[in-house]
C-alpha cells in the first residue's frame, strides 16, 4: 500500500486528469453498479484532492543550461 | 555664393539692402528645387531626440571621403506611427521626404515622411527568397502544426537570460500553473545570433515537453536572425511543439510562421503553453459536482428500480390472483368442513347404534336383572356344598384315624418295643451284613438305651 501511495504522489498532473476522466466515464456508464459507482466516486474525490494539491504548488523552478554543448 | 569683395562693394554705387524676410523668401524659393523634394536620403542617425509632443528630431550624417556632412531632420508625430521601427543613434537609414525651410527659425531641415533601416530592402528581398524556399519545403503548412501539450511538465525557453522575456514567462507560469522552466540561453540579436538560437533550441529540445522561442520587441534588423533558415530549420525539426513569441504583434518573422503556435508576446506565449490554475480548479469543482450528481442519480435510479419492483409485486393482476386463490381456499375450507361434518354425523350414528347395542350387553344391567335369581341359586348351592363337605370330611377323618393307627404300630419306638434294634457303625445305620467285618466297633440302639459291641465274626446267609 505504501509503495502504491508513494507512486501515486509522483504521478503527473496529466495522468491524474486522465484517470479522473476514466473514472467519470465509468460512473456515467449505465452498466456500472451502484457499489462500483460509490467506490469510483471515492477514488475520484481522492484524485481531485491530489490535483488540487498539485495546482497549489506555487514555486516555479528554473534551470539554466550552459551555453556550450 | 560669390564673395562680396571690397572692389565690387566700391563699384556698386548703391549697395542693395534686403530685408530678412526677402532673403528668407529667396531661400525658401531656392529650396523648393525639385532635386530637394520627394527624395530618398541615406545616412546615419545622430542626436536623436523624441520630443514630448511625439515629433522626432535628429540629424542624418554622412562621412564620405573624409568629408562630413550633416542635415537636420524631423518626423511629425503623424508619420511616426507608420515607421515600423524605432530609430536610434548610429542607425543607418534611408529616409524619404523633402527639404523645407523654417523661416521663423532660420533653419532648413529634411522633413521625413517614411524611413526604413538601410539595407532593409536587400534583407527584405532575402527574407522573401527564404520564405519561398521554405514554403516549397512545406515548413509553413498548417498540417505540420502540432497541438500544444495540455499539461506540460517542463517548458524550455530559448531567449536572452537577462531580458524581460524570461521574467514575463516566469511571472505568468507562477500565476497560472506550476511547471519547471529550462532556460536555454541565447544571444537574440547580432550577426551570429541565428546560430546561437538554433543551437539553444537543439540543446533543450530533448529535455522538455514544449519550447518557447522568445524575444522582446525590436527593429526589423534586431529580429532578422529569426528569419534565418538555421533558426527556422531548428524549429521545424524540433521533436516537441514550439511556441514563437518574437517582437511585437506586427512583426512576423519566418520563425513565427514555422512555429506550431505564434504568440503576440512572451506573456501570451506563456499563457498558451500551460492551463490556467483557476480554470483547472473550477473544472475540478465541476467534475466533483458532476460525480456527486451522477452518484445521487445512481442512487435515485436504484430507488426507482426498487419502487418499480414493489409496484410490480403489488400489481392488480397479482391482487386478483391472490383474491382468487383466497376464494378458492375459502371454498375448499367450506367443502372440507361440510364433508367432515357429514362424516362425523354418520360416524356418530354408527357410534350411537353401537352404543345402544353395547348398552344392551352391559354386565351391570345383567347383574341388576339376574342378581336375585342368581343369589337364590348361590345360596342353595352354598348349602348343598356345606352339606356334602361335612359328610366328606367325616369320612376322611375316619380314614385318617385308621391310617394313623397303622402308622403308629410301625414306628421305630413300636419296633424297638417289640425287640428290633438299630445297628450303627461310625454313626451310619447298617442295613446289610456286607457292611460289617470282624472286629468292627458298632453301636446298637435299643428302645431304652444303647450298647457298644465288637463284631466277632460275620456270617452271610449265602456263601459268597
Amino acid at each position: 500500500m505504501l509503495r502504491s501511495g508513494k507512486f501515486a504522489m509522483t504521478k503527473k498532473y496529466e495522468e491524474l486528469i486522465a484517470e479522473l476522466k476514466e473514472i467519470v466515464k465509468k460512473i456515467e456508464d449505465d452498466s456500472t453498479s451502484l457499489d462500483e459507482m460509490i467506490t469510483l466516486y471515492e477514488q475520484g474525490i481522492i484524485i481531485i484532492r491530489q490535483c488540487e494539491e498539485r495546482l497549489s504548488e506555487a514555486e516555479i523552478k528554473i534551470t539554466e543550461l550552459g551555453r556550450e554543448t | 555664393m560669390d564673395q562680396v569683395t571690397l572692389d565690387k562693394w566700391n563699384n556698386d554705387q548703391k549697395p542693395a539692402v534686403l530685408h530678412v524676410s526677402e532673403i528668407s523668401a529667396i531661400i525658401s524659393d531656392l529650396l523648393a528645387d525639385s532635386r530637394l523634394s520627394r527624395i530618398w536620403v541615406t545616412g546615419e542617425i545622430t542626436n536623436f531626440k523624441r520630443h514630448s509632443s511625439g515629433h522626432l528630431y535628429f540629424s542624418l550624417s554622412d562621412n564620405r571621403d573624409k568629408f562630413e556632412a550633416v542635415i537636420s531632420c524631423s518626423i511629425w508625430k503623424s508619420s511616426v506611427r507608420y515607421l515600423g521601427f524605432t530609430p536610434e543613434d548610429g542607425m543607418e537609414v534611408q529616409a524619404y521626404g523633402s527639404v523645407n525651410h523654417y523661416e521663423p527659425g532660420g533653419r532648413y531641415s529634411f522633413q521625413i515622411t517614411q524611413m526604413r533601416p538601410s539595407g532593409a530592402g536587400e534583407k527584405a528581398l532575402l527574407i522573401e527568397q527564404w520564405k519561398r524556399e521554405m514554403s516549397a519545403k512545406g515548413w509553413f503548412n498548417s498540417e505540420r502544426k502540432r497541438p500544444l501539450p495540455q499539461y506540460p511538465q517542463k517548458v524550455g525557453v530559448v531567449t536572452s537570460p537577462t531580458g524581460a522575456v524570461i521574467k514575463d514567462i516566469k511571472n505568468v507560469f507562477s500565476v497560472r500553473f506550476p511547471v519547471e522552466i529550462i532556460l536555454s540561453p541565447a544571444t537574440v540579436q547580432g550577426p551570429l545570433a541565428h546560430e546561437e538560437i538554433a543551437r539553444a533550441i537543439r540543446r533543450v529540445e530533448k529535455l522538455v515537453d514544449l519550447i518557447i522561442v522568445g524575444r522582446g520587441g525590436g527593429s526589423f534588423e534586431d529580429l532578422f536572425s529569426f528569419n534565418h533558415p538555421e533558426v527556422v530549420k531548428a524549429i521545424v525539426n524540433c521533436p516537441v511543439p514550439v511556441v514563437a513569441a518574437i517582437g511585437h504583434e506586427v512583426d512576423i518573422t519566418l520563425a513565427d510562421l514555422a512555429a506550431d503556435f505564434r504568440a503576440s508576446t512572451p506573456s501570451h506565449a506563456a499563457e498558451r503553453s500551460v492551463p490556467d490554475r483557476r480554470s483547472e480548479l473550477d473544472q475540478l469543482i465541476q467534475v466533483r459536482k458532476m460525480m456527486y450528481h451522477l452518484l445521487i442519480g445512481g442512487l435515485e435510479t436504484a430507488e426507482e428500480d426498487i419502487n418499480h419492483l414493489r409496484d410490480r409485486l403489488s400489481s392488480p393482476g397479482l391482487m386478483r390472483e391472490i383474491f382468487q386463490r383466497r376464494e378458492y381456499l375459502a371454498d375448499l375450507t367450506d367443502r372440507m368442513t361440510r364433508a367432515q361434518t357429514a362424516h362425523l354425523s354418520r360416524k356418530k350414528m354408527i357410534l350411537d347404534g353401537q352404543k345402544s347395542r353395547l348398552e344392551g350387553k352391559n354386565p351391570r344391567m345383567l347383574i341388576v336383572r339376574e342378581l336375585p335369581e342368581k343369589r337364590v341359586f348361590i345360596t342353595e348351592l352354598s348349602e348343598r356344598l356345606g352339606r356334602s363337605v361335612l359328610v366328606r370330611l367325616n369320612e376322611k377323618k375316619m380314614e385318617l384315624n385308621a391310617v394313623s393307627a397303622i402308622i403308629s404300630s410301625h414306628s421305630p419306638e413300636a419296633l424297638s418295643n417289640r425287640g428290633y434294634c438299630i445297628v450303627r457303625k461310625d454313626n451310619t445305620i447298617i442295613t446289610s451284613v456286607l457292611e460289617l467285618s470282624a472286629k468292627d466297633l458298632i453301636k446298637i440302639r435299643f428302645a431304652d438305651g444303647t450298647a457298644n459291641a465288637t463284631i466277632g465274626e460275620v456270617c452271610h446267609d449265602k456263601k459268597v
